[in-house]
């Protein structure tokens, strides 16, 4: 589940490949840089695939992405301050793409449309069935508009603090607060109606496994 | 479920997501490829403001200079701040050369020696040979002709290169204007011959007195080479004027 070990796969004996083109070797400073970057950056490669995807909604577009950031974040590494927090900046970088990306690739939900979803469709809290797939979570969460989408991903899925939260989708902390509460009632609501879709009922206790 | 389990479902569903297995491998080889920040386009970012820099310094430097003064007004303006920076006995000959040469009209192309000449009046036609002996190779004659400045006239040889200016100006020395009677010291002497020195800005001036007259050496040379072209004619030039 973590992705630490899909990462470790990566590095083989959990020392960085020297990259092809740059002599490691040597100890030089773009070789000691890009030790440091890997170190510090590519361990979350994983959890901002996954973001990137659900975001999107689309796994190629979500590649495209990923490759994008770490290209972003390797220019920009020489202002990174090591011991700050890395996850964060590289989740900052990502959505400063994904919005870049969304404005060429789709039209922008504009927050009336948003609004206008929420009028229609946030009722009171349903309750939730405790027997779901994966599929079926990961059916409604890409349901939700984007912005609630996001912060849901954020700060329930990555588990970041308000805080990081704000900093990374370049909002203030309230705004976080009420897309969260937002975003889980009609999470909450989607859930329900996709497990009445698959006829699964209002009782019943435990998870399935790895469906999607 | 309430939230919190929601939330641990949902963060279950989401990372049991496979990521592709190649991601890294194309993360990896798109950096080796990319130049690093710093040394890549960290500087290129600065290069549009280096360059803006470059160019209003330059363009500063360009008008304390002179130029970009379009209206009469601003010319005036600026060649009355330099005249300020000469004695009273200079302000005649940088005056005519800023006004005719600098603000004048030159002609563009070079004309030939009967037309450059047509306007001079035959009692300064021996001073013709005198310029232009002293005068170094790359400048041509344009003009030589008598020129009217604040109800002064003045003889005036404009000589230039494709990128220098030179006026050798003589005039009638005006009340006052002397610089014996006003004490400055001349830079050298060329066969007893004083000459006397000044600069304004990208101008230098070298002059000699003689009787009735004044006569001026103006150009946006160096100072030593504008000093040698007065240096090569005074003797003579301080001999014809004192004939006339």
């Amino acid at each position: 589940m973590s992705s630490a070990g899909t990462f470790d796969d990566w590095m083989g004996e959990g020392r960085p490949h020297p990259p092809s083109g740059m002599d490691n070797a040597g100890g030089t400073p773009a070789a000691d840089a890009r030790s440091a970057f890997d170190a510090e950056a590519m361990p979350h490669l994983n959890d901002l695939f996954r973001t990137a995807a659900r975001v999107l909604g689309d796994r190629a577009r979500a590649e495209d992405v990923v490759q994008e950031v770490y290209l972003q974040a390797w220019k920009s590494f020489h202002r990174f301050e090591p011991g700050t927090n890395c996850r964060a900046w590289l989740f900052k970088i990502l959505f400063h793409c994904v919005n870049h990306h969304r404005r060429r690739w789709f039209r922008f939900p504009l927050l009336k449309e948003t609004e206008e979803f929420l009028e229609a469709n946030l009722i009171a809290p349903e309750p939730v069935p405790d027997h779901l797939t994966d599929a079926s979570i990961l059916a409604a969460l890409d349901r939700i508009p984007a912005e609630f989408r996001a912060v849901v991903l954020l700060v329930d899925v990555e588990e970041f603090a308000y805080k990081d939260a704000a900093q990374i989708l370049a909002v203030p902390i309230g705004t976080v607060m009420s897309r969260l509460s937002r975003g889980r009632k009609l999470l909450r609501e989607q859930l329900a109606s996709v497990a009445a879709s698959y006829g699964i009922g209002k009782t019943g206790v435990g998870r399935t496994g790895n469906e999607a | 479920m309430n939230d919190r389990e929601v939330a641990a479902r949902l963060r279950y569903a989401v990372k049991s997501q496979p990521v592709p297995p190649e991601l890294a491998a194309k993360v990896r080889m798109r950096l080796d490829e990319a130049p690093r920040g710093r040394k890549g386009w960290g500087w290129m970012a600065w290069a549009p403001v280096a360059a803006a820099l470059a160019i209003a310094v330059a363009l500063g430097s360009a008008y304390r200079d002179g130029h970009f003064r379009f209206t009469p007004g601003q010319r005036e303006t600026f060649m009355a701040s330099l005249l300020t920076k000469v004695s009273l006995p200079m302000r005649a000959g940088l005056d005519d050369h800023l006004h005719c040469s600098v603000y004048g009209n030159v002609p563009k192309d070079v004309p030939d020696r009967g037309t450059a000449t047509q306007h001079l009046p035959q009692k300064f036609a021996p001073m013709l040979a005198i310029v232009e002996a002293a005068v170094p190779k790359p400048f041509q004659l344009y003009s030589a002709h008598v020129c009217e400045r604040n109800r002064r006239r003045f003889v005036h040889f404009q000589l230039k290169t494709d990128s220098k200016l030179l006026s050798v100006i003589v005039t009638r020395r005006g009340a006052g204007e002397s610089f014996v009677r006003e004490k400055i010291a001349p830079a050298l002497a060329a066969s007893g011959t004083p000459i006397y020195e000044a600069g304004a800005r990208r101008f230098e001036l070298a002059a000699v007195e003689s009787g009735d007259y004044l006569a001026y050496v103006v150009s946006d040379l160096p100072a030593e080479r504008n000093r040698s072209v007065m240096l090569a004619m005074a003797p003579q030039l301080v001999e014809t004027l004192a004939r006339l």
